[in-house]
């Protein structure tokens, strides 16, 4: 549906992205996932037509809509601070849009009745939008984005001033919400726990350039890279400079490339006691600490060789100083370039 | 504004660069012309005079003097009160400072002639006091002296000091106060110690404002002081309408202008420095607990009635009351146009034209200040470079701008002496820098992504013009309108410079009946003050109740 090829972009002399070249399917929730200055925000603008001044492609359902405005593009963008219009009220926000469409005054009236009750704002409608919480604003933005159809939705980081749970919850309102509408919808966050619960697929973003686009499963259980790894919140992971027992391991797991620059093990095949996978290498290691996480604990063990390994669990195995028996998976240590 | 934005919008930009280019920057080098190379060669004879003669190296140190002890007697009685108003919450708080700014907005002829009428010779408590205690004499005798002068600045500059030094106070909070109160001080160490010194740049801040309006203080000193008092505006006004010295008085305009630039840069510096401080976080005021709480806030309370309100009450008393009697003939007596030697023109007639000018002049005002701030408002390293091109005519006096114009503005193809226009046009120039700073700031708060959101909605950029922009600025339009249109009222130092017969607006009427002896001249000049006192009084609510809390700068 939505094609870039080789988009670069630069602020001056900062270079914000480098031939980005990505693909969106119809319907499909695509999450842009990096960290802040990324060129996440710059991608979005350039795709709703905000931002002209950059090379490369961007087609629409094959038609190249370089030379098409913003106003003209039928985007919708949810903006980071909603960018509601203040002088207007929750009704008259959603409004906007329709009447810019050149929608007929009574089927106004119904849609935004309709918007305001699938964003659960029924009978919030005439209220100030500043006199709403942050929440409610959520909601009325994206009822505004929504409700004049767009061919594509951007969401630049529409949870990222909320506290935690209503993130969570909205991020699962706004999945099936879009699900629903059968939206294509692409998602900026900085958050994996978001992305992952709202996305299709996932592009992880750095530097201006996708390091890896994935659904999150896949992303999460074969990161392509060091810095995939380290972005998606994985320990264990070892360079080159790290302890030779590990790439000894690697070795052994039948994992090494010879463009490998990392090596991960990923917490799913760490278990003590007995092995969770076969094949599988057993080590004797002596119990470090435990941080207690809430429905986890998070173990942290030193091997012989010299080398730690920190992974979660639901049970306390030792005491401080303890030795214990782990074993590692070798299907789970995986060889990363870059 | 994306609309002013668009390739043919920037011709628009020219508008307000070119306003400025004809009517300040012109007018501002043919001074320049005229004081340096007086034949048509370099010749510095002028300045040489300045300089040689004590009379006036004392005309440039009295107005400096005077204008640093107004600053210190206003900041001496504007610091308490702001310490008041920032830390008590007291039932008509707010009316209060409204009232206490309503003075910035009054022309100053009213305000000489509300001192004239309050404490002067034939003032109403020299009345009073005569016929208390029987006595055949004025016991006042402030009439023609710097006391007067004096009291005059205060009242006019004790609102900006107490609103910029009360908004600073209540941002630093009194967090420093109380530690320093468990600590041991009290009473005057407090204040030495700990106050004064927190609140130094809004002190300095303050008092350099002060000091500037002083220092360019025109009309009062003219009504209040006559040329005994002359200050270095007084000074150019005379050499140049009463000698006609040109060369003279365009020497004592770059002494001004320069002295002026110097002051504004020293005022803009510790403006950054106060802007820094005053992010941080706002504290609440209290209600008054003590005995001595509750006589400080009664004090503060006393003195901003007495001094702000004795004065207008006594021009207004002065004005309808006739032995006692509400009477109001001085008011009907306008429309006659006995004293047509004096005059030309009925001073009614001086109030259509006040209108018609104000009018005009607030529409031009509104038109350039719009497009100037959305100039402004541009991302650009130049954006600061507009801003303080714009800023320039603040920063020169009314009486160097209207000089300029009847120097600069005499042969075709810009002949405008003999036009009524050159009296709109200098108070466009004058009003335009209030316009911008209304409207600048209001805009500055729309996040562009607002316009953004309506561009991908569907809005065409006009269309964004019209549902975004234009109501979110309305508030700041108004507000601005309104401050160009009282400004263009009360104005005086220009329009007594360009003023034609029958093109005299009502400032210019108080001031020539003023000048004429007969006593119903006086009680015409006392009519007419109340009402372009009504008038400003008027503006000044609509600009209160518009006015949005934390924008515009004024």
């Amino acid at each position: 549906m939505l094609r870039l090829v080789d988009v670069s972009h630069a602020y001056g002399d900062v270079v914000s992205l480098r031939r980005l070249s990505l693909e969106l399917t119809a319907g499909e929730i695509l999450c842009l996932l990096g960290p802040s200055g990324c060129g996440k925000t710059t991608l979005l603008r350039i795709i709703a037509g905000l931002e002209r001044d950059y090379s490369g492609e961007i087609q629409l359902d094959g038609v190249d809509i370089r030379p098409v405005l913003a106003h003209e593009r039928g985007f919708g963008l949810m903006f980071q601070d909603y960018a509601l219009f203040p002088h207007l009220s929750a009704r008259e926000n959603i409004a906007y849009g329709l009447k810019r469409r050149g929608d007929n005054r009574r089927d106004i009236q119904r849609q935004v009745g309709d918007w305001l009750e699938r964003v659960g704002l029924a009978g919030l409608g005439g209220r100030d939008v500043t006199a709403l919480s942050g929440g409610q604003m959520q909601r009325v933005a994206l009822a505004r984005s929504l409700a004049p159809n767009p061919r594509l939705l951007m969401l630049d980081e529409p949870l990222g001033s909320l506290d935690a749970q209503l993130r969570d919850q909205l991020a699962l309102e706004l999945r099936t919400l879009l699900k629903a509408a059968g939206i294509s919808a692409i998602y900026v966050t900085h958050d994996r726990r978001e992305a992952y619960a709202i996305a299709d697929r996932i592009a992880i973003m750095d530097a201006g350039s996708i390091q890896q686009c994935d659904s999150p499963r896949q992303l999460y259980h074969a990161p392509a890279t060091g810095q995939v790894a380290r972005f998606l919140g994985l320990r264990n992971l070892y360079s080159r400079a790290d302890n030779a027992a590990i790439w000894k391991l690697a070795e052994q797991a039948g994992a090494l490339r010879s463009d490998t620059q990392h090596i991960l093990i990923h917490p799913r095949g760490i278990s003590l006691g007995c092995p969770t996978a076969a094949p599988a290498i057993g080590y004797a290691a002596t119990f470090l600490e435990a941080v207690f996480r809430g429905e986890n604990w998070d173990i942290c063990l030193r091997l012989e060789g010299d080398w730690q390994l920190t992974f979660s669990a639901r049970e306390v195995p030792a005491q401080v100083g303890e030795p214990v028996r782990v074993f590692v998976a070798l299907g789970c240590v995986l060889a990363l370039a870059g | 504004m994306r609309l002013l934005l668009s390739r043919s919008g920037y011709a628009l930009y020219l508008l307000p660069l070119l306003f400025l280019g004809i009517f300040f920057l012109y007018p501002l080098l043919t001074i320049f012309d005229i004081s340096l190379r007086p034949g048509g060669a370099l010749d510095l004879s002028a300045f040489g005079r300045l300089v040689s003669s004590n009379y006036y190296i004392e005309t440039l140190l009295f107005t400096s003097y005077q204008a640093a002890l107004s600053t210190g007697l206003t900041l001496l009685l504007a610091t308490p009160c702001a310490y008041v108003f920032a830390r008590y919450r007291f039932v008509g708080k707010s009316l209060l400072l409204s009232l206490a700014t309503l003075p910035f907005v009054l022309p100053t002829v009213v305000v000489a002639l509300a001192f004239a009428a309050l404490i002067g010779k034939n003032g109403l408590l020299n009345d009073l006091l005569r016929a208390l205690f029987s006595l055949d004499y004025a016991p006042i005798q402030l009439e023609r002296s710097l006391g007067i002068i004096l009291i005059a600045h205060v009242f006019y500059n004790f609102a900006i000091a107490l609103r910029i030094m009360a908004g600073y106070w209540a941002s630093v909070g009194f967090t420093t106060e109380e530690a320093a109160r468990c600590l041991g001080a009290s009473g005057w160490s407090l204040w030495r110690d700990i106050r004064l010194p927190l609140i130094r740049p809004a002190l300095l801040s303050a008092g350099m404002l002060v000091f500037i309006f002083c220092f360019t203080s025109f009309g009062v000193v003219l009504i209040l002081g006559g040329i005994r008092f002359a200050t270095l505006e007084v000074q150019i006004y005379y050499q140049a309408v009463n000698i006609f010295n040109l060369p003279l008085a365009a020497a004592l305009s770059i002494v001004q202008i320069l002295s002026m630039l110097a002051l504004m840069l020293v005022y803009t510096r510790q403006q950054r420095n106060l802007q820094l401080r005053l992010a941080s976080s706002a504290t609440i005021a209290r209600s008054p607990r003590s005995a001595a709480e509750k006589v400080a806030v009664g004090c503060c309370v006393a003195l901003i009635s007495l001094l702000l309100l004795s004065p207008l009450v006594a021009l207004l008393a002065r004005a309808v009351l006739v032995e006692g009697r509400i009477d109001l003939s001085n008011f009907a007596a306008l429309a006659e146009k006995s004293r047509a030697s004096l005059l030309f023109i009925a001073p009614l007639e001086a109030i259509v034209n006040s209108l018609r000018f104000a009018s005009l002049a607030m529409l031009a005002a509104l038109l350039l200040g719009i497009i100037a701030a959305s100039l402004i408002n541009r991302h650009g390293g130049l954006a600061r470079w507009w801003d303080a091109l714009f800023m320039l005519p603040l920063a020169t006096s009314a009486v160097t701008l209207g000089f300029g114009f009847i120097v600069a503005l005499d042969e075709p193809p810009l002949n405008l002496r003999a036009s009524w226009l050159i009296i709109p046009i200098s108070h466009t120039l004058v009003a335009l820098p209030f316009v911008i700073r209304c409207v600048l700031p209001a805009m500055r708060a729309i996040p562009p992504s607002l316009g953004e959101a309506a561009q991908l909605l569907g809005a065409k950029p006009h269309q964004k013009l019209l549902t975004i922009d234009a109501p979110l600025l309305g508030r700041s339009i108004a507000v601005g309108a309104i401050f160009a249109f009282t400004v263009s009222m009360g104005e005086f130092g220009a329009s007594l410079f360009v003023a034609q017969r029958e093109s005299v607006t009502m400032p210019v009427v108080i001031y020539r009946l003023l000048g004429d002896p007969g006593f119903a001249s006086y009680r015409g000049a006392l009519a007419m003050s109340v009402l372009l006192m009504l008038v400003c009084a008027g503006g000044f609510i609509f600009i209160e109740r518009l006015r949005v809390a934390g924008l515009g700068e004024f």
